[in-house]
């Protein structure tokens, strides 16, 4: 039930995501996957969320990559720089646990380690389908179709 | 006119509370309008489809915690995005959205719309100089620079049209519209201009310099966030309505159109939110077609282009007055 | 082929730059990379040499522990970024190189007496120093003394952050009004440890690891190791197989250059172009998704063969939907290239010469678009290229526009070679019978591949243990990103963007087992002090 506790506490906030997106030490995997979710195939405005190139803007913090030394201190920052409600989500397996960095000299762990956690999406890296989920679940909208390209105007498929 | 009526005219139509409305609707449009251009479906589930998207990011940063980083200019920093948002709505107090004349009518409120201009500019950059970083200096720079390369053209276009009019007034357009027919009949070079100026003056691409995200982060925006935030965005917005509305009057022939004055106004003013509605979604459509200048290029870009044409104008404007 | 077991050729260490200036008159003129080696007492260093027409030289010398080894930045102007990374691994100095004070790859923080790579060096150890409470390891880069530049220049902290914009990295601009006069990258924000961590886990385990080195070019790193494992074994994969691995390796560079493409688009402001192209790439990620199970990963490979065939049925729905594909892509690039704006923005931006990119060991298409035909495909053929006809696309100008072309010619051609791969598949089962869990015996290979950004090194070598002695990754980022660095100077900010991605960056490859954000610190980079200063000023 975390993704609801995360909708209440985010009270108004939920129907309007603006995201930050921090990328902690990522391989770059999920972060195309979540480029991916903005595009039109699963096009995320539709929850109204949007990303902000500032951290004082957002609502949502999403962290891709398990943490490292020098992403730590800067990862603390962004976070205390989110003005109140916030939610943040670790959104691929190294987010969540470390993943198969664990144990490296260089790597923290978890963004747990750092800041508190609210959803874990896990994945390696997660589908866009999952992103899109879990962006669903806290705007509360009952229609999950995650796959939404348009079909009308425009080239290719039409 | 008495004090309530300019009050009204001021504080709810064609005023702030008009233009907060048109302006939030503005970013839905504009908002769509892009997504289905990108081949995507923009704000779906916020209202009916999503219309309230645009209020609801607003209530949300009216609610959320304010964070002002510190050493922070604190007059500057809570006045700046009030007068930001002020500036639009007091300018759309004086245009003549409806035959039902509520609007403050005074002989040279065109003219003053020019200075109104500038104020609106100078309140931005207070905004951005409130807070001291790196990328609210570069932010306010090109801001101010945009400013000094758009302002030539907007000014001078404006002039072009109360040149060949002789009226320093809103009402004197209107007047001579309906006599002549819309003024984008005679200057459509000077509304090319205009229209590109107000690309411009509303940091849209291919002039979003100021904020350009790739580059310098938000710009002068990248500081604030809560209700400072609520306001600079709802000051982007109803700029777009004041933008629009003083191309519609001054070239579109304002709320002219068939049944003029029929219903106590409510056409004319349902004529003129059509044009408004027409000639922003042409600017979102243009901009989401564009890629970013680059800052040397600004200058050559708007100036180049759009003098000549401006100048042409001129000359053609002279000459009609000749004749005529 | 593009694997080969290594034969040295020894030299004394104050002999180093000499014999690789007689190397380099013998037509050795590429420096692949510097791979450091533990020996017990000593330091082993390899320089892998390369003929731009094929062939590699390695060039090997021990120096003591904590020693010192003459620079060869003499000869090769490029190696002064793999002597910082030896350094970093190894704490071995090399005099003459003027960057020896500073770390690369390491964060500062990074305790002085324990080089990572050593094998008596303990992760767990190092760990626990790292992440002890009160240790700061972000700090700010070098931003005092900035009137040596001029009166009037400020340092503006470019970090990347954005989610569309892969990873981050940092750069420190220094800034006249929009003017750049320097720029000082700081990489290392998304080290990891990798490298490392190959040594402590199994040869199979290895791939999926190696393979998260970067979720852009995945399966090239696993490609790349698995060949170089191969060598070792003496095993060759069967020929189905082969055309399975160069399959995926196609497709993989199709994506990454249409994602590129992309951020182009996006760098430039241009983000209509972004949405259309990430559009068009989707069919691509499904063919991935069809062929592999997998959209990013693909983890398909594995030593010996691969980890799933490719039937018949999907194999004819690859060729369809890459046919569909072409179409749409040619008609978008079409238009895309054909916007004046387009050339405006990217013509003759970040342009660098011929000389350049050769003096700094360049690879990839950043290297093909001065002219320059070195694509390992073709030099050293590997899986199945030595069978299919395609060729090597080059550009002539050397700027962001040259490397659109490039980067477009490239994905067509690969699109002409998914094509041959799905008419001429060979038959026979390309799944070994179980995953390799073995022993490899003592010895040492390397392998290299055309990634989508370049030539990619992987060195093995083998102690005759479960799991490797020492893995070295040599990724194509890190060899071009010090033209992206000297091609910044004397633009202006509107460019930056597009003339640090022009390279394609892929900092996760580069920093190898590093990755981080340096969007956070960047408005905490200028100190206090600094701002009064500034302010005042202004």
């Amino acid at each position: 039930m975390t993704v609801e506790k995360a909708a209440r506490k985010l009270g108004p906030a939920r129907r309007s995501l603006w995201i930050y997106h921090f990328n902690a030490s990522g391989c770059n995997g999920c972060d195309i996957e979540f480029a991916a979710a903005l595009t039109s195939r699963y096009d995320i405005e539709r929850f109204g969320a949007k990303l902000v190139p500032s951290p004082r803007h957002a609502d949502v913090l999403v962290v891709t990559g398990a943490v490292n030394s020098l992403t730590r201190d800067s990862l603390r920052m962004i976070y205390d720089q989110m003005p109140e409600p916030k939610v943040v989500i670790a959104l691929g397996t190294c987010a969540c646990s470390g993943g198969v960095f664990d144990g490296c000299y260089n790597v923290a762990g978890g963004v747990d380690k750092v800041i508190p956690v609210d959803i874990y999406v896990p994945g390696c890296p997660p589908k866009p389908d999952a992103i899109v989920e879990a962006l669903a679940r806290i705007r509360g909208v009952k229609e999950r179709k995650a796959v939404c390209e348009v079909k009308r105007g425009g080239r290719g498929k039409d | 006119m008495d004090g309530a009526t300019a009050v009204f005219a001021a504080l709810v139509f064609p005023g702030l509370l008009f233009t907060f409305l048109m302006g939030l609707f503005f970013e839905y449009v504009e908002r769509k309008l892009v997504a289905r251009v990108q081949r995507r479906i923009g704000p779906l589930y916020a209202g009916p489809g999503g219309v309230l998207q645009p209020l609801y990011d607003f209530v949300k940063l009216l609610v959320k915690e304010e964070l002002p980083p510190e050493g922070v200019d604190r007059l500057y920093y809570w006045l700046a995005p009030l007068l930001a948002a002020a500036a639009p709505a007091y300018g759309m107090a004086f245009i003549p959205v409806s035959s039902f004349r509520l609007s403050i009518d005074t002989p040279y409120d065109y003219v003053f719309t020019l200075f109104l201009f500038s104020f609106a500019v100078f309140a931005t950059a207070a905004a951005g100089y409130a807070v001291y970083s790196p990328y609210t200096a570069m932010g306010v720079g090109r801001l101010v620079v945009q400013y000094s390369v758009y302002e030539a053209i907007f000014a001078s276009t404006l002039a072009l049209a109360s040149l060949q009019t002789g009226a320093t007034s809103f009402r004197g357009l209107i007047e001579y519209q309906a006599l002549h027919g819309p003024l984008a009949l005679y200057q459509p070079l000077g509304l090319a201009a205009a229209v590109v100026a107000l690309l411009a003056k509303l940091e849209k691409t291919p002039f979003d310099l100021p904020h350009a995200k790739q580059e310098i982060v938000a710009g002068w925006m990248t500081e604030y966030s809560g209700r400072g935030l609520a306001f600079l965005h709802i000051a982007k917005d109803m700029s777009a309505v004041w933008g629009s509305a003083l191309i519609v009057a001054v070239y579109l022939g304002g709320p002219l159109g068939p049944l003029y004055g029929a219903l106590g106004g409510l056409v004319d003013a349902a004529w003129f939110v059509a044009k408004m509605v027409a000639v922003y979604a042409a600017v979102a459509f243009i901009s989401s077609l564009a890629g970013r200048v680059r800052v040397r290029g600004l200058a050559e870009k708007i100036w180049g282009a759009l003098l000549p044409l401006v100048f042409v104008q001129f000359l053609v404007v002279v000459a009609l007055r000749w004749l005529v | 082929m593009g694997a080969g077991k290594i034969e040295r050729i020894e030299a004394e260490p104050r002999e180093l730059p000499a014999a690789l200036s007689r190397l380099r008159g013998e037509g050795y003129s590429h420096l692949i990379t510097i791979t450091g080696l533990d020996e017990g007492d000593s330091i082993g260093l390899i320089y892998h040499l390369a003929r731009p027409g094929g062939g590699v030289a390695h060039l090997h010398a021990s120096v003591a522990k904590g020693g010192e080894a003459p620079s060869a930045i003499g000869v090769f102007r490029g190696a002064y970024i793999y002597e910082m990374e030896v350094h970093d691994m190894f704490g071995l100095r090399f005099s003459g190189n003027p960057h020896m004070g500073r770390r690369l790859l390491l964060p500062d923080c990074y305790p002085e007496d324990e080089p990572p790579l050593l094998k008596d060096t303990d992760p767990g150890r190092v760990r626990e120093k790292l992440f002890a409470p009160g240790t700061v390891c972000l700090q700010g880069p070098p931003v005092s003394g900035l009137s040596r530049y001029s009166p009037e220049s400020i340092a503006v902290p470019f970090g990347p952050y954005h989610p569309a914009f892969k990873e981050p990295e940092h750069f420190t601009l220094i800034v006249e009004g929009e003017r750049i006069l320097d720029a000082i990258p700081r990489i290392g924000f998304v080290h990891r440890g990798v490298e490392k961590a190959a040594e402590q886990r199994s040869y199979l385990r290895d791939i999926f690891l190696l393979e998260r080195i970067c979720g852009i070019c995945s399966m090239h790193h696993g490609l790349t190791f698995t060949l170089a494992v191969e060598k070792l074994l003496g095993l060759e994969a069967p020929e189905r197989a082969e055309y399975i691995r160069t399959l995926v390796a196609e497709l993989e560079r199709i994506h990454s250059h249409t994602l590129w493409l992309g951020l182009v688009g996006y760098w430039m402001g241009f983000e209509t172009m972004f949405m259309w192209v990430l559009t068009v790439r989707e069919t691509i990620m499904d063919l991935i998704e069809l062929v592999s199970g997998n959209r990013v990963h693909k983890s398909i490979v594995t030593i010996g063969g691969v980890r799933r065939d490719v039937e018949g049925e999907k194999l004819r729905r690859v060729g369809e939907k890459i046919r569909g594909f072409e179409k749409e892509f040619s008609r978008l690039i079409g238009d895309i290239l054909s916007l004046d704006e387009f050339i405006e923005r990217t013509s003759g931006i970040g342009s660098y010469t011929a000389e350049d990119a050769r003096a700094l060991s360049t690879v990839g298409p950043v290297r093909r678009a001065v002219g320059d035909p070195y694509d390992i495909r073709k030099v050293e053929p590997y899986c199945a290229y030595g069978d299919l006809d395609f060729k090597v696309v080059t550009g002539d100008r050397g700027d962001v526009y040259s490397l659109v072309q490039v980067r477009a010619g490239e994905v067509l051609e690969s699109i002409h070679m998914v094509e041959q791969i799905v008419d001429h598949m060979p038959p026979g089962n390309p799944v070994p019978k179980r995953p390799f869990m073995g022993v490899v015996k003592p010895g040492e290979a390397y392998a290299r591949t055309e990634a989508p950004r370049g030539e990619l090194f992987h060195y093995v070598r083998s102690a005759g243990k479960h799991s490797p002695d020492r893995v070295k990754v040599r990724t194509p980022t890190l060899a071009n990103i010090m033209l992206a660095a000297h091609a910044l100077r004397g633009q202006t900010v509107s460019d930056v963007p597009l003339v640090i991605t022009m390279i394609d960056p892929c900092f996760s490859c580069m920093d190898r087992v590093l990755v981080a954000d340096a969007g956070s610190g960047r408005r905490r980079i200028l100190t206090e002090a600094d701002f009064h200063r500034m302010r005042r000023r202004w």
